[in-house]
């Protein structure tokens, strides 16, 4: 198939995806109890303030035409205005989008690294100590809960050591700590992935012949095993992006991190509908792109694979 | 006469055959040495998740005022919170409520995703085009943020999660048992037993599901140590237990308030969380190793 046809297929599959999501977020939130006009107003709203408010939002008419409504509404750029700030929802989650983004491209980047490096250290040195701390750290890893390591990188360098301001404000210094504590468990999954990859990978004939040439071990690792051993880490790295997403919230809560991942608790907790849905949406659709764009990188890289 | 001591016969020999194939899943999951701690650290915990209120030293509401946030001693073993309850009594019986939300929601979702599986793979058609794309858009989302998403719908609590966590499982589950189906279902003795005239339901439960079992059992384990984890991380948000229930999430989040001055009290319930989400772990790593054998030679 070439890559354009796969391309439209792919394409057409992420729209019926979308729709089917849209549904689905229409429908949550529009089944979690409590009438929003009154949450909105408080216990003393008097009837007609409530009336007001569910006119000005829609929320009077029938269900399948807020659907239309909204959906007309986000195809012409209009998001909705936020129950709870009064700002609009396009503004409150573009300004916190592109932090969680922040956070979360810092934490793939040194766990992607760090993952790597420890995975060749122990595939290299299979069944000696470098291994087994190896193999240790990444079981370790992927055993944290992401917000005990938080408060426990919080109990350290803020407050015993008092190394870095506990109020993320936004500085890179600031950044450490959420992106320490975010990127833990990619990096044990990297590792571990790494690790085994790289130890198929000495089996191989190709690592033979480049043994064979007499070519030294260094750059056997790095030019002929490391390459080839890559391939798998990618996916998994592309896969881990929707478990980010999520170990994102509890990050954000525990370090009060500004992100989308705090603005979901939020919404839920005040009952802000246009907030919610469009931030489920947005990060579903974050997601589906994503692997797309994963394994269109994934066949460019690997030749035998074919898109189908 | 004759007939049936046949009968007898293959039985015995079908009956050698599983227990001989017991007997080397046994003897594979033993040279697994992680795997085999692993398992006696969980059978531990369960012992002391069936005896926690008969071995904690103190009551898991036991408000001692005189004794407020105390630091680790020998009379407290783990300290004390807010209340002056004993942290050791409230995390040894953290793990009853952890381990029992961690083994329900996984075989509910395990006995629904599998039936899903089954039927989808086996009759196929619209009807498991249309099961596929629900569980794909399901699956599109990460775990925790769709469990956040359902306990906002019903409300927040544990049953609440509970729900959440099946839901978010069920996926797993008929994706495995339908690509095992697909495998199995054009095999010989599937096709043998069905033109035996084997029922439809025969052939799924005893003929394709035991294929597909050693999977299952992997990925049980796997699920168990996220399915913890979703609970404690929902706690810790506050949709999940609510206080007094001793929670090790929900513990966490309310030593957060403490912690400044206290350590003990946003360490060890961490700890707990972490030994058991590892014992899983490596439990589920371990009985991959043992269930397939090509991966036997490996590392």
């Amino acid at each position: 198939m070439s890559t354009g046809r796969y391309l439209l297929k792919r394409i057409a599959g992420i729209i019926l995806t979308m729709f089917l999501v849209s549904i689905f977020v229409f429908m949550i939130v529009r089944l979690i109890p409590g009438d929003p006009a009154r949450i909105l107003l408080g216990d003393q709203a008097t009837p007609e303030m409530v009336e007001t408010i569910t006119k000005q939002y829609g929320l009077d008419k029938s269900y399948f035409e807020q659907y239309i409504i909204w959906i007309k509404n986000i195809f012409t750029g209009d998001f909705g205005i936020s129950m709870r700030t009064k700002m609009p929802v396009m503004f409150e989650i573009g300004m916190r989008y592109w932090k969680t983004v922040k956070l979360a491209v810092c934490s793939i980047v040194w766990s992607v690294i760090a993952g790597i490096l420890i995975g060749i250290w122990a595939g290299t040195h299979m069944q000696k100590w470098q291994d087994y701390t190896g193999i240790t750290v990444s079981v370790l890893g992927q055993a944290l809960p992401n917000f005990w390591i938080g408060m426990l990188v919080i109990l350290l360098f803020c407050v015993k050591l008092n190394l870095v301001p506990i109020v993320p404000d936004g500085s890179l210094k600031s950044m450490i700590l959420p992106a320490f504590t975010l990127g833990v468990s990619l990096m044990a999954t990297v590792a571990r992935f790494m690790r085994s990859s790289i130890i198929e990978a000495l089996k191989e004939d190709y690592t033979r012949t480049a043994r064979a040439k007499g070519l030294k071990e260094r750059t056997v690792i790095y030019k002929h095993v490391l390459k080839n051993s890559l391939l798998p880490v990618i996916t998994i790295v592309g896969m881990q992006f929707s478990v980010m997403l999520g170990g994102s919230v509890l990050v954000e809560s525990v370090f009060g991190y500004n992100g989308i991942g705090l603005l979901l608790v939020d919404s839920i907790n005040y009952r802000d509908y246009s907030v919610l849905q469009m931030l489920i949406l947005i990060i579903s659709l974050h997601l589906v792109v994503i692997n797309l764009i994963v394994d269109m990188l994934y066949a460019a890289l690997n030749p035998e694979i074919r898109l189908e | 006469m004759k007939l049936k001591f046949k009968n007898k016969e293959t039985m015995l020999t079908e009956e050698n055959d599983m227990s001989s194939r017991f007997s080397d899943f046994l003897r594979s999951f033993k040279k697994q040495k992680t795997a085999v701690v692993a398992f006696v650290i969980l059978v531990i915990l369960v012992f002391i998740a069936i005896f926690c209120y008969k071995i904690a030293p103190y009551g898991i509401n036991e408000y001692n005022y005189d004794d407020v946030l105390q630091t680790p001693s020998f009379k407290h073993l783990f300290g004390t919170d807010e209340f002056g309850r004993d942290i050791f009594s409230r995390v040894l019986c953290g793990t009853r409520i952890s381990l029992s939300v961690g083994f329900l929601t996984v075989s509910i979702a395990c006995v629904i995703g599998s039936i899903i599986g089954l039927i989808c793979g086996y009759y196929g058609g619209i009807f498991d085009e249309i099961c596929m794309r629900i569980l794909d858009a399901v699956y599109a989302f990460p775990g925790l943020i769709l469990a956040i998403a359902i306990v906002a719908i019903l409300g927040p609590g544990m049953t609440n999660a509970a729900i959440a966590i099946v839901v978010f499982c069920i996926p797993t589950y008929a994706r495995l048992v339908r690509s095992s189906t697909l495998k199995l279902k054009n095999s010989v003795y599937v096709r043998a037993a069905k033109c035996l005239g084997a029922s439809d339901k025969r052939i799924l439960f005893k003929h394709i599901l035991p294929g597909a079992i050693p999977d299952i059992i992997v990925q049980y384990s796997l699920s168990v140590s996220g399915s913890i984890m979703t609970t404690a991380s929902l706690s810790f948000l506050g949709m999940g237990a609510m206080s007094p229930t001793p929670e090790w999430g929900l513990m966490l989040s309310n030593s957060r308030s403490y912690f400044y001055t206290c350590w003990h009290y946003a360490v060890f319930p961490g700890l707990a969380i972490m030994v058991t989400v590892l014992c899983f772990n490596l439990l589920g790593d371990g009985l991959r190793m043992a269930l397939d054998p090509k991966l036997n030679d490996r590392s």
